[in-house]
This record gives structure tokens, C-alpha cells and sequence, in this order.
């Protein structure tokens, strides 16, 4: 009862119009940085990241949640539009919206686009509510081993989620651990890793590795890629104009998508956003290829199916609202974007786990609601509002576009501390991550190895120290053996027994 | 083996070799590292040691990946590089004026360092078809625009230049 008193307590929350208006901001900064190809919501949250230094916790997590939740909607505006995901989770919504635009039903197609991403919005953010105080149950039930193991399952997956870079995506996971071991001990009150300078005896800041890993590489990117120096892209003059009027689906199209397809696609897309590391993408692929697998018309995919848009953007969205479980209750967040909310919430001294429901529940309400009301109001309004416009969003010129960020990075970067060190950080970091990004390495196993590895260390010494180093702890604790198990069944679908593509 | 994949393997090899000396360095470290009280063997070298052994291993693989990679597909990347082959040119130049802008930033204050940041990376990103005066409006305006996002909206101390200083 006092858990959904204070849910309803985030909603008022965001009945004040400073709460609201950063919620309203957050929402339109997620939607312009999702539609923009190259920029993801996970590179928005980032440069908000040294912003919340400044702000109050609540505002900070509704913008957090806003641009969430945009972000993955609004990467089906450039890809319905110009055939150009603007995130990769769109990737199964550009394949068949963009088919519906050359069709001239382009509007249409953003309509059921807007739809599925409300839809899969609101049962995402309604089982996050629903599900969060069974998942803090269930976390007070796991001891010292099991949670060692659980960050073991967390990392393993995220590994081999890198179908095809595997061996990379384990380097970049221990090169986050090596870094995260800089500074104190998380056990003994001696520095590491210091090299005999005082400025790195407190450790890295999560920070700079943030903003140098998602900005500062993004920006020698896309600098690298000089071919198209005026825009982001494209001649956007010879397309179909949109009108606000063609946006709303009709009753028939709906009917013919069918309840059943957005109601399987919204829990797939939670249950794959509970899953670390899975994400956005992974939910749109999976939810896209089972509906087209149950399809009555499955001709029509890949020449605008109408169908394929739903169950993509449906998932997707939904996904936003499983991410968050594993991040709140066990510290281990689901995807790039809600590493970064985690970021928020430490900064904020906010430290995530069952006791955060207890004590702490009026500050993290409101971001539960902020997700709710961006899935039922702020999409469709925005479609509504914007729609017309969206196609412009893409002839921003990147120059303008990448100085502006290079700015926030920087400037935001010195913010944390008033400190030139956090700024040459952050740099170090950007010229790491680029040179590992252009040799494929997954910088999101870099992040994730970061924010996990502490705890994996504390975890791991911990249940070693109590037990006189006997590994076999691991394996005679329940809880530990059944996330060992889930690894090992994770492993061995997903690297052992994964169908080897045909040799053509 | 063509001259061209041979190049393109070795670009491939600098990044995990600089891996490896790091973590050779980071290793000998770990070794050094003397606990406050013992712990037995989970000690607080005993994760540093560990990941180094297993990173070693990761990087193993990593070789092997990049020696056994197919010529045919170095071929086709080298064969569409060389029409639109990616320069670190750019990314290099963009480096050196952070790094310029980091050291300055304290001294010649936010407003100066910033605008003459952005100024060299609308010159990097080459918004070539706008005039001087252009870039110089630009400039000013971006810097504004975030001075007033930090220093007025946020209530953020940024560095001024000492005449321009209270």
C-alpha cells in the first residue's frame, strides 16, 4: 500500500512545473538526439551526466527517464524518413517504414511507429512498477557468492551478446575491470595503481570515462568521416511533405497488427531489457522476427509491413522499462543508457539495491512516472506537434552539430571537480575508446566492466575471506550455483550451439 | 598476400600489442603491491593478478583472430578504402586543439579558450562554405549560448580571464 502511495506520490511530483519542464526538455533533447544518426540517447544522458551536478536528484532522474525513452522512440523518424536508423534499435523499423515511404505513406508509417513505441512504453514502465518490489524480494535473498556470481552472469552475457567480437568484447570488459581498479582498495585502505601521484589515489571518476568513451570518441568519429562535411546527411528536398492528418493509424490497420502482436512484443521486449547488455537492438530483432515468424501476412515484410514497424518499436520502448530492473535492484544495469542513469543515481548518492525501495522510493518514483507519461502523452504529442519537421532534423550541420557537443563534453567534464584533470581524462578516454571503436571493440563492455567491476572484486575477496579461500563456496551456495547455471545455459546457447551461418 | 592487407593486419595488431604492454605493466604493479593486513591469497592483488592472466589469455585469441583473418576480406576493405579510406588526419588535429584548450582553459578563461576552440573545429569539420565572419558569428554565439547554460542556468563557476574577472 505504501509502495503505491508512493508511486502516485511521482506522479504529483511531476505536477511541479520545474520537474515537468525538465521532463518535457529531457524528452525533446532524447527525440533530437535519437533521430539524428550517429547520436544516440545513450551520448544525450551522457553530457547530462556532469549537468547533475547542478540539478536536484528528481529532476535529474526525470530527464534521465524522458531522454530514455525518446531516444529509442525517435530512432524511427530517420529511419521511416531517409532509410537511416537514427539508433541502432531501429534498425527492423527502417527496413519496412522506409519501403511505406517510398510508398507516400510515410506518415502513416511514423504513426504505427509513435503507436507501438507508446504502447511498448506504457507496459514497460506499468511492469517496472509492478515488478520492482518482487525483484527487491528476491535480491535480499542473494548472499555474498550468489551476487559474485550474478555479476559473473551479467558480465558473461554482455560478452558473448558480441556475437562476432567476443575475444574483443572480453578485452574491453577487463580493460573497464583494470581501470576500474585505480585508487583504493575496495577492501583494504591502500592505494593501487597510482604510480606515485596523489591525483590518482581516489580512483577514476566514472565521469570522464563516460563522456570520453560516448562524446569525446563519437566527435573523432565522426571527424574521421569528413565525406559529408556540410549535414548529417542526405537531400531531404524530393521527399513526400508529411501531414499531420495521415499520422493516425486506422482502426483496420490496428485490428490487423493485432493486440495479442503488441502485447507479446511489449514482454518480449522487457524481459530482453532485463537481461544485461541485451538492449534496444536486441528486443526489436527478436520481437520483429517472431511476429513475422506468426505472421498471417508475412510477404509483406520487407515491403512495408506495417506489422514489422509495430512489433520493432513496441519492443523497444518496452525494453526501457526492463533495463531499469536489474540496474535499481541489483546495481547491474541493463543497457548503456541506464549504466549512465546508474552513474546519476551514485552521484547523486543514491545507491541501488532492495533498501533504495525502503528508504529512498520518493526520489526514484517520479522517474518510474516520467517513463510512463513520455510513453502516453509525449510521444504522441510530440508526433503531433513536430511531425511535420522531423525530416529537417537530419540538415543540421554537423560541424555546428559536434563543436556544440565538444563544448558540453569539455566544459561538463571540468564541472565534477573545477579541475583541467577530469577535462585531459576525459580526452585520454575519447582517444582510447576511438581506437578501440575503429577496431570493433565494444566500448559498452568497457563501461560495464567499470561500473561492475568493484563490486565483482568486493564480492569475490569477500566470499573467499569467509570461507579460507575455498572456491567451492561458489558451488555450494545455492543462489550462486543457479546464476553459475544460468551462465552456463546462457553459454552454451548463445557461443556453443549458435547456428553457424551457411557458406554460401 | 598483398602489400595492402599486409598494412591492414598490422593496423590491426598495434592496438592489442599496446594492450599487452599495458597489461604487462599493470601486472608487475599488481605483483608490488603490498597488502595493509593479510588476507591469505585474496589479497588486494589477487583481482588485478587474475584479470591480468585472463586478459592475457583474451588478447591470445585476439591475435589469432587478426593472423587468421581472410586475405579476401582485406582485399575488399583496402579495395574501398581506397576510394573513401577514412583519415586520422582530422581526429589528430581535433586532439591537439583539445589539448590546447585544456591547457589554456584555466588561463585565457572560458569565453576566449572556447571560442577559439570552436573556431578551429568548425575548421575541422570543415564548414568550408561559410565566410570568416560566419564561423567568427558562430563562434561567439555557441559560446554564449553554453556560458549562459553553465554559468547562468546551472549557477556553475566557469574560469574567466584575469582582466575580465571581478
Amino acid at each position: 500500500m505504501n509502495f503505491i502511495l508512493e508511486i502516485l506520490g511521482g506522479f504529483s511530483a511531476l505536477a511541479s512545473p520545474e520537474v515537468l519542464a525538465y521532463m518535457v526538455i529531457g524528452f525533446l533533447i532524447g527525440t533530437f538526439f535519437g533521430a539524428v544518426p550517429g547520436l544516440t540517447s545513450v551520448l544525450a544522458i551522457a553530457l547530462l551526466l556532469p549537468i547533475t551536478y547542478s540539478l536536484d536528484v528528481v529532476p535529474a532522474l526525470v530527464m534521465c527517464a524522458s531522454i530514455f525513452m525518446s531516444g529509442m522512440y525517435a530512432g524511427s523518424i530517420t529511419a521511416t524518413t531517409i532509410n537511416i536508423p537514427g539508433a541502432p534499435s531501429s534498425m527492423m523499423t527502417s527496413i519496412e517504414g522506409y519501403a511505406l515511404m517510398k510508398q507516400g505513406k510515410g506518415a502513416n508509417a511514423l504513426g504505427h511507429a509513435a503507436l507501438g513505441s507508446m504502447i511498448g512504453g506504457i507496459v514497460g514502465a506499468l511492469l517496472l512498477i509492478a515488478l520492482t518490489p518482487i525483484a527487491a524480494k528476491a535480491s535480499l535473498l542473494i548472499q555474498t557468492p550468489g551476487k559474485f556470481s550474478l555479476i559473473l552472469f551479467a558480465l558473461v552475457v554482455i560478452v558473448i551478446s558480441q556475437r562476432d567480437a567476443i575475444a574483443k568484447g572480453t578485452v574491453a570488459t577487463l580493460l573497464g575491470i583494470m581501470i576500474a581498479t585505480i585508487g583504493i582498495d575496495v577492501m583494504q585502505p591502500i592505494a593501487r595503481f597510482n604510480f606515485g601521484t596523489e591525483t590518482l589515489v581516489e580512483g577514476i571518476d566514472m565521469m570522464p570515462l563516460i563522456i570520453g568513451t560516448f562524446a569525446i570518441s563519437e566527435i573523432l568519429y565522426q571527424a574521421q568521416q569528413s565525406n559529408d562535411p556540410l549535414t548529417i546527411d542526405a537531400d531531404t528536398r524530393n521527399l513526400t511533405p508529411i501531414r499531420r492528418k495521415d499520422f493516425l493509424p486506422s482502426w483496420n490497420e490496428i485490428r490487423e497488427i493485432g493486440f495479442f502482436t503488441y502485447l507479446k512484443s511489449a514482454l518480449i521486449g522487457y524481459f530482453i531489457g532485463v537481461l544485461p547488455g541485451a538492449g534496444g537492438s536486441m528486443a526489436a530483432f527478436v520481437s520483429y522476427a517472431e511476429a513475422m515468424r506468426k505472421s498471417k501476412k508475412p510477404g509483406e515484410y520487407g515491403k512495408g509491413s506495417r506489422e514489422g514497424i509495430a512489433a520493432a518499436e513496441t519492443a523497444n520502448n518496452s525494453m526501457c522499462g526492463g533495463a531499469f530492473v536489474p540496474m535499481l535492484m541489483f546495481g547491474i544495469p541493463g543497457d548503456p543508457t541506464t549504466a549512465i542513469v546508474l552513474g546519476v543515481l551514485i552521484i547523486n548518492g543514491l545507491q541501488p539495491g532492495p533498501r533504495l525501495l525502503d528508504t529512498q522510493l520518493d526520489l526514484i518514483a517520479p522517474m518510474f512516472a516520467s517513463l510512463l507519461i513520455s510513453a502516453l502523452i509525449l510521444i504522441p504529442l510530440t508526433l503531433y506537434l513536430l511531425g511535420p519537421y522531423f525530416v529537417k532534423i537530419v540538415s543540421i550541420r554537423k560541424a555546428l552539430l559536434y563543436s556544440c557537443i565538444a563544448v558540453v563534453a569539455l566544459v561538463g567534464s571540468y564541472v565534477a571537480t573545477y579541475s583541467p584533470f577530469q577535462m585531459m581524462l576525459a580526452l585520454v578516454f575519447g582517444v582510447l575508446a576511438f581506437f578501440l571503436r575503429k577496431q570493433n571493440y565494444p566500448t559498452v563492455t568497457l563501461l560495464l566492466g567499470f561500473i561492475l567491476g568493484p563490486d565483482l572484486e568486493q564480492y569475490l575477496r569477500r566470499a573467499l575471506s569467509l570461507n579460507d579461500g575455498n572456491p567451492l563456496t561458489f558451488l555450494t551456495s545455492l543462489d550462486s550455483l543457479f546464476f553459475l547455471a544460468l551462465t552456463a545455459v546462457f553459454f552454451y546457447f548463445m557461443v556453443i550451439r549458435v547456428p553457424k551461418p551457411s557458406k554460401a | 598476400m598483398p602489400a595492402s592487407s599486409i598494412t591492414a593486419k598490422r593496423g590491426a595488431l598495434v592496438l592489442p600489442l599496446f594492450l599487452l604492454i599495458i597489461t604487462t605493466i599493470y601486472l608487475a604493479t599488481a605483483l608490488q603491491i603490498a597488502p595493509q593486513f593479510d588476507e591469505g591469497l585474496v589479497g588486494p592483488s589477487f583481482v588485478p593478478v587474475l584479470v591480468s592472466i585472463l586478459m592475457y589469455i583474451a588478447l591470445g585469441f585476439v591475435f589469432r583472430d587478426v593472423l587468421k583473418a581472410p586475405v579476401a576480406v582485406d582485399e575488399t576493405i583496402s579495395e574501398e578504402s581506397q576510394t573513401e579510406k577514412p583519415s586520422l588526419g582530422p581526429a589528430i588535429k581535433i586532439v591537439v586543439a583539445t589539448v590546447i584548450y585544456i591547457a589554456v582553459f584555466k588561463t585565457l578563461g572560458y569565453p576566449l579558450s572556447t571560442f577559439l576552440y570552436i573556431y578551429a573545429l568548425l575548421f575541422f569539420f570543415k564548414l568550408e562554405k561559410t565566410g570568416q565572419v560566419w564561423r567568427i558569428a558562430y563562434s561567439a554565439v555557441i559560446t554564449a549560448v553554453f556560458y549562459i547554460l553553465f554559468a547562468v542556468i546551472f549557477q556553475v563557476r566557469l574560469p574567466m580571464l584575469e582582466v575580465l574577472s571581478p
